[in-house]
């Protein structure tokens, strides 16, 4: 009877087998035990001893197809998912969760400042600007991730019922007041220099981090499938164009509340760094859709991978 | 079938099982499976822990015996404790049954 098993078979069955440990002095009797069991009963299915109960061959059927989840994730990379939300419609609801929980965890940030002034020295500022955008963009991918799943449950959350055009405009109008707040001028010293020597590569790799997290959460969120290089090409595009608009906009701002207008021998500097700005923000989103979909591409294969395991 | 109601009497179904002729885990699930009858499918790696309950309250007692296929298989048998707990736990069980039947008829009736 036992020789109907391969070698493979029974080395399937033994690692079966360890996965079950009970107690290391106990476990080579136990594990011989249930070893024989399980050969037992595979012997008799092979033999016909056994009959297949309907249970039995539903267990078979369901482990033939392979893992639920894993086939989700391939079939999705195929059929577009059914859902009424655009492009159009997502991007203008990244923009405006992004814009508002940006402006409230800034003006948060700043009236922390203000109110504790002890906070600003000692790299303090730093630490709640970053304390601020960081909570802004996991907030943002909470409650994005929350949206996705009432999507996919069949409901439409409230923000996904307004038309495109009217969330960019609220959003813009949000980005506007959070610039000209009265709170933004309350703290109107620069940030205090922070030294730290050769640190300054983790300076740069902490500050790209950001933008490149921001994108990322942008992308997952707009992107469904199946899966398009230009949507991803689109998402990013729009992400760094904006960020670049309102960086510029935010110095040009700070410029007119500070009342000095850029002299004419300086706007070449300005230019010069506005350039720099929007090649800075092009890189991240480089950077974020190289991330992304490396992380797509390996989830995919770890999907087929297990399918084909089985 | 109930799961609590197999669950709560698996120790007297293998007690039984057992007292009839000693066995392995295999054959001893293959037993309980044709006297249920299709009342209940046993999940088999859970008579494991049955088993080696009774064995260490000394129920039941075990051997390892060479099969016909060369392998190992380790025969569970009855002991007198096991028997007269056989015997003990079949009373209970039929008084609880006399009781669940007395109540029931009572309702129906």
């Amino acid at each position: 009877m036992d020789d109907k098993l391969s070698p493979a078979t029974r080395e399937e069955i033994q690692a079966l087998c360890r996965k079950i440990s009970v107690a290391h002095h106990l476990d080579a009797e136990i594990q011989e035990e249930l070893h024989g069991h399980m050969e037992d009963k595979l012997a008799a299915y092979l033999d016909g001893e056994e009959a297949l109960s309907e249970q039995d061959a539903f267990i078979l059927v369901r482990e033939h197809f392979g893992d639920p989840a894993a086939l989700k994730r391939l079939l999705q990379d195929v059929h577009v998912h059914e859902t009424h939300v655009s492009l159009a419609l997502r991007l203008a609801v990244a923009f405006a969760v992004t814009t508002g929980l940006h402006a409230l965890f800034g003006i948060a940030a700043r009236a922390f400042l203000h109110v504790w002034p002890a906070a600003r020295g000692m790299g303090g500022f730093q630490a709640v600007v970053a304390l601020a955008a960081t909570t802004a963009i996991v907030v943002s991918w909470l409650l994005l991730w929350r949206w996705q799943r009432g999507l996919a449950a069949g409901r439409t959350p409230w923000l996904l019922t307004r038309r495109p055009v009217y969330l960019v405009g609220v959003a813009a109008l949000v980005w506007l007041l959070q610039s000209l707040a009265p709170i933004s001028v309350l703290f109107d010293g620069s940030a205090p220099m922070l030294d730290l020597g050769n640190a300054w590569l983790i300076i740069v790799a902490a500050i790209t981090a950001w933008p490149v997290l921001q994108c990322i959460v942008w992308l997952w969120w707009c992107d469904r499938p199946p899966r398009r290089a230009r949507t991803a090409g689109a998402v990013a595009g729009v992400w760094a164009l904006w960020m670049w608009l309102s960086s510029s906009l935010g110095i040009l701002g700070g410029c007119l509340r500070a009342g000095a207008l850029p002299a004419a021998a300086s706007l070449p500097m300005l230019a010069q760094s506005v350039a720099m700005m929007l090649g800075y923000f092009a890189l991240c989103a480089a950077i974020a859709c190289g991330l992304y979909a490396a992380a797509s591409y390996a989830a995919t294969g770890l999907a087929r991978a297990s399918i084909a395991r089985r | 079938m109930n799961k609590e109601l197999v669950g709560a009497s698996t120790g007297l179904l293998v007690l039984g099982i057992l007292a009839r002729s000693a066995s392995y885990g295999y054959e001893i699930v293959k037993r309980l499976n044709a006297e249920a009858e299709g009342l209940f499918l046993w999940q088999e790696g859970t008579l494991y822990p049955v088993l080696h309950k009774l064995e260490k309250a000394g129920l039941v007692r075990t051997q390892w015996q060479d099969a016909d296929t060369g392998r190992r298989r380790k025969y569970y048998y009855i002991t007198a404790e096991g028997r007269e707990a056989l015997t003990e736990r079949t009373e209970e069980w039929n008084a609880f049954n006399q009781m669940v039947l007395r109540l029931g008829e009572v309702r129906n009736g």
